[in-house]
């Protein structure tokens, strides 16, 4: 693979990173992991004395409660608000442990268990009857067969029959094939399998997880970005990137970018004592930056200018508040409360307040 | 002639240790202990053989400044350690710091306690790669094996003393001390000095000073100031509780301490197990097994010798926890843990943190608020009985005032044997075996009766819960005549008026702020606390007040709301009046929010002179055309309930509720009467009278009788009424909504 691609994997994309841990790492590695704890950590926290960028920005112990859950016999399941980087976290851990992040089983209303285990070519099938070649593995096949981290995402969107596929795959670490007979009726993952799912807090109930599974994970739970500056940066660095390979020159100006972040956290409720209620809609720092791209893109081609307050309220219907009347209500309800009468570009804001439509 | 200088963190085993072997091999003629000097003279109070935790308790209430602080010792606590082996060696120990009245302790209410820490030590973990300072502390200075430990601890101080400035209280402080360490050193002999390590580098290598005589202790500036000793608790230590404590979880460390910090963990483990499963939840042998792999896991990971007490936390929140957290963990960041936080971590920090209360020995002299407990009673002729007493005490009765006020600080302070009815100026007074218990732990408090019930009302706004508790603990302020609470105090209370997120919680609060204002007694600071009070509860309610959307039972509570809004809106406020009248209007108007909250809307416009009640009238009649006619009453109980005048002023409203009851038949009438009830029950009977009579005459029947007589026997309606009560006395009995 080259890096011509959309979107390398982060196996890819930091694959000079990895290598010199790996040739750096001196501590022992858990069976089948292709590095140490503390080259995972360091990989995911980053350590600029050797050159290794941060990558997730967050809590530190939280990255090493998942590594050791992983290395443990349970499953790890990353909780959260939708956009909290829980897929970003699952991806890394899986690159940095397996050397693959690519055995990915994207959950669903419609996913079924061939797509989680594995399925038939029906012609050899139809052909030859069940045999070891007709079968044509699944994510959790192969990371099982091979020794590696299998991600499932949004696992609650699975129907709860499909989800308990993974009950004996997690507890005995076995997968049957009943339509195969002797060594290959039963796979017994090698070491280093295990799963990382993520879940977001809003699918909560849509499928909800049995006990017996809940049991065999271990929850860790990615909260938003605590520190007002923290996600400042974060959004800053990031829009100027996607803004960037979009051809659009001008960045948003700092005080937009503040005016957005806060708002952000205002609606999210994050900032303690901002009096707030929080959105259905999801107010994540991946949301907020999607925005602060949306309104440099719109400033740029429309009107040959850099994004202003009013561009924020115009890309703030679209992009983040959805479909949702209540949230719309919500943000007017906020706009007439609580950003009027304040200077600056939230000036702009609040007299663009009108195009929120709805 | 050496000096010796153990440098500690309070409250730390291992510091405790060391402390004990230092002074096991020196052997010191002077032992000098970090604590306040004017207790020396009675140091063999603190020797009599208590069990910790206790703590010294000092109060200095002049009427400049008022000042109560605590030195809790516990069980490892160096300063403890270093008393009781001192002595017990023949040293002569002293304490030798300031006493709790000096200025140098301002702002200071526990002596001991540590942290929160200064950003040098955050350095510290973020190059340990430990989350937060306590455990970065664990992990350089619990942990390890103790060899060395006082090379190491020496470094780190130092370290911090030239990362992190003094405080001219600091200064002040170690001004004293030193002064002590010179004196003890040219008396001759060893001196051990165990004190904070901040203090300790700044002590080391001082030179005998032999002309110098014992320093004198610095004399309070009010007779109204002491020190006693009273019995403590681990609760109270833990800083989890949000106080201002000096450490998180002193069980985990009592554990270190009495079984050794391998011992620790699994002492931690099994307490949560068995906290968790006497409260009914569900901890299985495999959760424990799963918890232990992850903490030892853990510990591994994180280079630690021993599963430390973060990695115990960590990996029972990793284990046992089977859905998102709605907040990070309280220890990465060392706050109080929040309300709803998930009922593992709740007892997990409880385990954690204790419930060992400690006890004095009983030859331990008693505190003087007994004494003065005492006194009052006898002077205002309020001592117990067999049989109850019951006394009936209007507030702003001069001639009670004194006796009454007392009384409401008995009651405050939990004292046994004295109760106030609710909402009554009543008190019960009766004999009670708790009595002479009850006032010995509320000693704890302060010297007199006045003193101990505001520190005790400063901790009953510390721990309460929500806006209506912290209102409620206003009150109680303004009711025992006590005003003056903490900035603290007031701070929580902006802090959950601006989350709450209830509409009729927070006009309820605010009903009860309003009243403490008119109620008056409050010094003019306070008046302006309590008006920055109202103010936040205000801008939270008009935030709240436009988000209520959908139809249903007409809510007093929320009209009740809004009527608090409203009467807020009308003192004082910052708030825009602009941006109150803009909710007010946009409420009124909105189709989706209820119809009792859009006809107190439209009350409060009127009440705050936004609309003449003839315009009142007009648009609640236009509304009312709108509406489904069962749904009338709704729309009125929130009109009625904030602006009455709009009925009575002018006919236009009546005519408009007239020609909507005309038109329905009576099924329509008998579904709309429940909520009409309500509404017009928002009149005061006259008015209500008024009303009838205005629609007799709008009928033609001027002069018409409004009531009417029953026709029945009054006994046989008596009778009736007792039986529907008996019937009301099974359905609440039964349960039955």
């Amino acid at each position: 693979m080259t890096q011509t691609v959309q979107r390398p994997p982060a196996e890819v994309l930091y694959a000079d990173e990895l290598a010199r841990l790996d040739a750096a790492d001196t501590h022992p590695r858990p069976p089948g992991w292709r590095l140490s704890l503390p080259a995972v950590r360091t990989f995911l926290v980053g350590d600029p004395t050797r050159d290794i960028r941060p990558k997730f920005v967050g809590d530190p112990a939280l990255v090493e409660r998942a590594m050791v859950s992983l290395a443990t016999e349970r499953g790890l399941l990353l909780v959260g608000e939708p956009g909290t980087a829980k897929s970003m976290l699952s991806e890394l851990l899986a690159a940095a442990i397996s050397g693959d992040s690519s055995l990915v089983v994207q959950g669903g209303a419609a996913t079924g268990e061939e797509q989680i285990k594995y399925s038939w070519n029906y012609a050899m099938l139809l052909n030859r009857g069940p045999t070891p070649e007709a079968l044509v593995p699944a994510p959790m096949y192969t990371g099982m067969a091979t020794g590696r981290l299998v991600r499932f995402e949004e696992i609650t969107r699975c129907p709860s029959e499909v989800q308990d596929a993974l009950l004996s795959i997690l507890s005995d670490k076995v997968l049957a094939v009943p339509e195969l007979a002797g060594e290959h009726a039963l796979l017994r993952a090698r070491p280093g399998f295990n799963v990382i799912a993520t879940a977001n807090t809003r699918d909560r109930g849509v499928n909800e997880m049995s006990a017996a599974l809940k049991r065999r994970f271990n929850f860790e739970t990615v909260h938003p970005i605590a520190d007002f500056a923290t996600e400042l940066a974060l959004v800053e660095r990031q829009s100027a990137r996607m803004l960037a390979a979009s051809g659009v020159p001008a960045a948003v100006p700092v005080d937009v970018l503040e005016v957005l972040v806060r708002t952000f956290r205002d609606l999210r409720g994050t900032e303690a004592g901002s009096a707030m209620d929080r959105l259905s809609s999801v107010m994540s720092t991946a949301e907020a930056v999607s925005v602060a791209h949306a309104a440099g893109l719109r400033a740029h081609y429309l009107r040959d200018d850099v994004a202003s307050g009013a561009d924020i309220v115009d890309c703030l219907a679209g992009a983040a508040v959805k479909d949702d009347a209540e949230d719309l209500k919500r943000v007017r309800r906020y706009l007439e409360q609580k950003v009027k009468g304040r200077t600056g570009a939230w000036r702009a804001m609040y007299d663009a307040r009108h195009r929120l439509g709805g | 002639m050496t000096l010796h200088v153990v440098g500690v963190r309070h409250h730390s085993p291992a510091c405790a240790a060391l402390v004990r072997d230092t002074l096991r091999a020196v052997r010191p003629r002077w032992v000098l202990v970090e604590g306040p000097a004017d207790f020396n003279p009675r140091m063999g109070e603190l020797l009599l053989g208590h069990t910790p935790p206790v703590a010294l308790f000092s109060f200095h209430f002049a009427d400049d400044r008022r000042h109560a602080s605590w030195a809790p010792f516990c069980v490892y606590s160096p300063e403890w350690i270093a008393l009781h082996e001192g002595s017990a060696l023949g040293a002569d120990v002293r304490f030798v710091d300031l006493p709790a009245w000096d200025h140098g302790m301002d702002g200071l209410e526990n002596r001991y306690a540590d942290g929160p820490l200064a950003d040098p030590d955050v350095a510290l973990a973020e190059a340990l790669g430990e989350q937060g300072t306590d455990a970065a502390w664990d992990v350089a200075f619990e942990l390890p094996p103790p060899d060395g430990l006082q090379e190491r601890l020496t470094t780190y101080f130092r370290g911090l003393r030239e990362r992190m400035p003094a405080s001219a209280s600091d200064l002040r402080r170690e001004a004293y001390m030193a002064r002590w360490v010179r004196w003890a050193l040219g008396q001759g002999g060893e001196v051990v000095v165990v004190c904070g390590g901040f203090h300790a580098p700044v002590l080391e290598g001082l030179t005998p000073d032999p002309e110098a005589g014992e320093p004198e202790v610095p004399a309070p500036t009010t007779d109204r100031s002491a020190t006693w000793l009273i019995p403590y608790d681990e609760r109270r230590l833990d800083s989890f509780a949000g106080y201002a404590s000096g450490m998180p979880s002193p069980a985990w460390y009592r554990w270190v301490w009495t079984e050794g910090v391998e011992r620790a963990g699994p002492r931690g483990l099994e307490a949560t197990a068995t906290g968790l499963r006497a409260r009914g939840q569900v901890v299985s042998v495999a959760d424990t097994v799963a918890a232990w792999t992850q903490a030892t896991a853990l510990a591994r990971v994180r280079g630690h010798r021993a599963v430390a007490r973060v990695d115990l936390l960590d990996a029972v929140v990793s284990t046992w926890v089977k859905e998102a957290l709605p907040a990070p963990v309280p220890w990465s960041a060392r706050t109080a843990l929040r309300p709803g936080t998930h009922p593992v971590l709740v007892e997990l920090v409880a385990r954690l943190s204790g419930d060992l209360r400690g006890t004095l020995h009983p030859d331990t002299p008693l505190p003087p608020l007994v004494h003065h407990v005492e006194a009052v009673r006898r002077q205002h002729d309020l001592q117990a009985a067999a049989a109850p007493r019951t006394l009936t005490l209007r507030r702003g009765d001069p001639r009670h005032e004194e006796r009454r006020l007392a009384l409401e600080r008995l009651v405050l302070l939990g004292v046994a044997g004295i109760t106030r009815a609710a909402r009554e100026p009543t008190f019960v007074i009766q004999d009670d075996p708790m009595g002479p218990t009850s006032v010995l732990e509320a000693a704890a408090y302060g010297p007199t009766l006045e003193d101990a019930a505001l520190a005790k009302l400063e901790e009953r706004a510390r721990e309460a819960e929500g806006f209506v508790a912290l209102v409620a603990v206003l009150e109680a302020s303004v009711r025992t005549g006590l005003p003056g609470l903490s900035a603290r105090a007031l701070a929580d209370l902006d802090a959950v008026a601006r989350e709450e997120h209830r509409l009729d919680v927070l006009g309820d609060g605010l009903h009860g702020l309003l009243g403490v204002v008119r109620h008056g007694g409050l010094s003019d600071a306070d008046r302006a606390a309590v008006a920055v009070l109202v103010d936040t509860s205000l801008d939270r309610g008009l935030w709240l007040v436009e988000g209520v959307q959908g139809q249903g039972p007409v809510d007093l509570g929320r009209v009740a709301a809004v009527q608090a809004l409203r009467d807020a809106a009308m003192g004082g406020v910052t708030v825009d009046p602009d941006r109150v009248r803009g909710v007010f209007e946009r409420v009124a108007d909105d189709p989706a929010a209820p119809l009792d909250l859009r006809g107190s809307a439209l009350g409060a416009l009127a009440s705050l002179g936004h609309l003449t009640a003839d315009g009142g009238a007009d648009r609640a009649s236009a509304v009312l055309a709108a509406v489904e006619p069962t749904r009338l009453g709704d729309y009125l109980a929130g009109l009625l309930r904030l602006a009455r005048e709009v009925l009575s002023d002018g006919e236009g409203l009546l005519r408009a509720v007239d020609a909507s009851l005309a038109a329905m038949d009576e099924v329509a009438f008998l579904a709309a009467l429940p909520s009409l009830r309500v509404a017009f029950h928002q009149l005061p009977t006259r008015e209500r009278a008024d009303v009838g009579r205005s629609v007799a005459a709008l009928h033609g029947r001027v002069g018409a009788r409004l009531t009417a007589r029953l026709a029945h026997d009054p006994a046989l309606v008596a009778r009736g009424m007792a039986l529907e009560a008996l019937a009301e006395a099974w359905r609440a009995h039964l349960g039955v909504p």
